[in-house]
């Protein structure tokens, strides 16, 4: 087994003219939940769209090794079936494609096999009852028409059936309310492993109600500007990033 | 001796000028060299008849004939017109015709060999007749070249399907002008599926031109995925009252493929309604023209005409414009036009990919999916499999 999952080192990144990482030092290994924190406008999203190779953002300078290989000369989709997966903020509409379409397209991309269909649409299933999702959603098209938090959820369950080594969570907590969210969040938790990691981007800690992180991040304008464990989420809890703001 | 050398030259020259003023031009898209050069038109159309129609193939003026009598008897009202002896010409000239008039003398000099279709084929009495043309050429050494002026006959109160499906499978390089007509008769319906699928580096100029009676209704699918040069034009005369047209146009551009997609709904009769729904794809640098007219003329009152189209832009090379035009002659009508060109489609394929999809997986996805509605009616007539084949094969 490699040592990390993913080691981000110096990463640097402009969309435009405008540099918004600026130099960010990540490493996460087997087993471990992850959280980074930050105010607006500090480059979350950035980093998790830069991780995944969205391209509108120009990586400028550092390197990101993901299982030992170089994921910056990677294209989004050799990202996804190294096993890289990004739960959106706005997951897109797609209207044709039905949710167990897709979701067994995605499968049959990402492994390498088509799935079987019985097995398939049963664990499918069973990953949906979890997140409190009706069965129907199966047969919509997938998002198209969604509510903010079933989008959300959709996300999770395509998480949970393509069970990646290191899964991004980008501000999944936005649009959903406190119910949806503790569903949302006790799923991520049960879909932690020993062989995998997850990392959690977010503004704010009502989450850390449900999920554990090994380690709290705060960036700050392109930075990670402090580390720790849960104690540093409540000390932000406290105080707000104003603090944070000013070692920079 | 110099001045023999000379004399030759000018008249060579005078004879090439004579022959360019000769040769059809088309302003909207630079034709490709040699277009008008071939005039043998040497690939047969394959006509299937399920049910109850009329087929005759004929030459030009035997075809005339039939189309004449055919057509005074579903055109009472234009019985002076008709003494004239040239009825086609006559349609051609009162349907707005977008191609180029030389062009559409062109086509009718060299279509040597005419299709004439006719359904008697009542609505409730009689099956619906399916008419399929295929003008499909694969393996062989020639050049494929189509030249068509087909007339489509259905008779009041009666129905037809008709599937013209433009295909060349060959390595050799085609090329299709045509123009088809179409007279639906009063209470009628009928319904045109055009699939151009022709090489990619072919050309393919189209004109149909509808005349819809009383009641009538027409209704258009046209396909295009082939032919680096495409030139399209449906012109439909909504001429009696209460008479429907709606229009499907489904394309896909790739590489350096040029199309200038023109349609017209001209409401004549009162209470008449039409619609026009364009769906397409542009990749690669592929340029696209769309003229959408809806046109009310004068006693036109209480129609309704609406318009709509939507692009997917898969690369930021690509050029679409989109040119609707309303033009009004009567106060009593409702005309809408709703485009929407989005920007390159990124944050789909994007999210498409984070997924596992390659590119042209994710393309081909977003692709097929916006095409359901037509890909659904395109089963009907039995050519799904075979246009999903080729956009598969278009984006990869």
């Amino acid at each position: 087994m490699c040592e990390s999952i993913l080691k981000v080192s110096g990463l640097r990144a402009k969309v435009g003219d405008q540099e918004i990482l600026k130099g960010v030092n990540l490493e996460i290994k087997p087993g471990e939940v992850h959280v980074i924190m930050g105010p607006n406008g500090a480059g979350k999203s950035t980093l998790a769209n830069v991780l995944m190779g969205h391209p509108a953002y120009e990586v400028t300078g550092g390197e990101a090794l993901f299982m030992n290989k170089d994921l910056l000369a990677m294209k989004v989709d050799e990202r996804a079936r190294a096993g890289l997966f990004l739960s959106f903020q706005y997951p897109q509409e797609v209207s044709g494609v039905t949710v167990e379409n897709f979701l067994r397209t995605a499968k049959k991309e990402v492994s390498g096999i088509m799935p079987m269909m019985g097995r398939f649409n049963a664990t499918v299933k069973a990953e949906m009852q979890s997140l409190e999702m009706d069965e129907k959603y199966l047969a919509r098209y997938l998002n198209e028409g969604f509510s903010g938090g079933e989008k959300k959820k959709s996300e999770i369950l395509q998480m949970a059936v393509l069970a990646p080594k290191l899964a991004i969570l980008d501000e999944t907590d936005s649009g959903l309310d406190v119910d949806a969210i503790r569903v949302v969040y006790e799923k991520v938790q049960s879909l932690a492993n020993a062989n995998n990691a997850i990392l959690v981007i977010t503004h704010y800690n009502k989450i850390l109600d449900y999920i554990k992180p090994d380690f709290v991040h705060v960036l700050v304008d392109g930075k990670i500007v402090k580390e720790g464990d849960l104690a540093l989420a409540n000390a932000i809890q406290e105080s707000g990033y104003e603090a944070f703001r000013a070692s920079v | 001796m110099a001045n023999q050398d000379q004399i030759k030259k000018q008249t060579e020259k005078t004879d090439i000028n004579a022959a360019q003023s000769q040769m059809p031009k088309w302003h909207r898209i630079t034709l490709p060299e040699g277009l008008f050069d071939q005039t043998d038109n040497n690939v047969e159309t394959k006509i299937a008849v399920e049910g109850q129609a009329e087929i005759h193939v004929k030459d030009n003026a035997q075809s005339d004939e039939t189309f004449k009598s055919a057509i005074s008897q579903n055109n009472d009202n234009d019985q002076n017109n008709n003494h004239n002896g040239e009825v086609a010409w006559l349609l051609d000239k009162r349907l707005v015709s977008r191609l180029d008039d030389s062009i559409l003398a062109w086509i009718r000099q060299h279509a040597t060999k005419n299709a004439y279709i006719h359904s008697k084929a009542r609505i409730g009495r009689d099956e619906t007749p399916v008419v399929r043309m295929t003008t499909a050429l694969a393996n062989t050494d020639s050049q494929f070249n189509h030249i068509a002026s087909d007339t489509v006959v259905v008779d009041d109160q009666c129905a037809l399907t008709l599937v013209m499906d433009y295909d060349n499978q060959s390595a050799m390089r085609g090329q299709h002008l045509g123009i088809t007509r179409l007279i639906v008769g009063r209470g009628a319906v009928a319904t045109l599926f055009k699939c151009q699928r022709l090489g990619a580096e072919d050309a393919y100029l189209d004109q149909t031109l509808i005349e819809v009676a009383e009641g009538g209704e027409v209704n258009i699918v046209d396909v295009q995925l082939g032919s680096r040069f495409r030139g399209v034009n449906y012109s439909v005369a909504l001429s009696g009252r209460h008479s429907r047209a709606t229009l499907n146009s489904l394309y896909l551009g790739c590489m350096a493929q040029r199309m200038d997609l023109s349609f017209t709904m001209n409401h004549i009769g009162a209470n008449t309604e039409s619609v026009i729904e364009s769906k397409g794809a542009l990749d690669g640098n592929a340029k696209k023209v769309f003229r959408g007219n809806l046109q009310f003329e004068q006693g036109a009152a209480k129609s309704v005409g609406r318009e709509r189209e939507t692009v997917m832009l898969l690369d930021e090379r690509v050029h679409a414009e989109s040119i609707p035009a309303l033009l009004c002659a009567e106060d009593d009508v409702i005309g809408e036009h709703a485009a929407s060109i989005g920007r390159v489609d990124q944050q789909k394929l994007f999210y498409l990919m984070s997924r596992g999809l390659t590119m042209a997986a994710a393309k081909k996805l977003v692709v097929k999916a916006a095409f359901e509605e037509v890909l659904a009616e395109a089963a009907t007539v039995n050519l799904r499999d075979e246009i999903e084949a080729l956009i598969d094969r278009r984006l990869s």
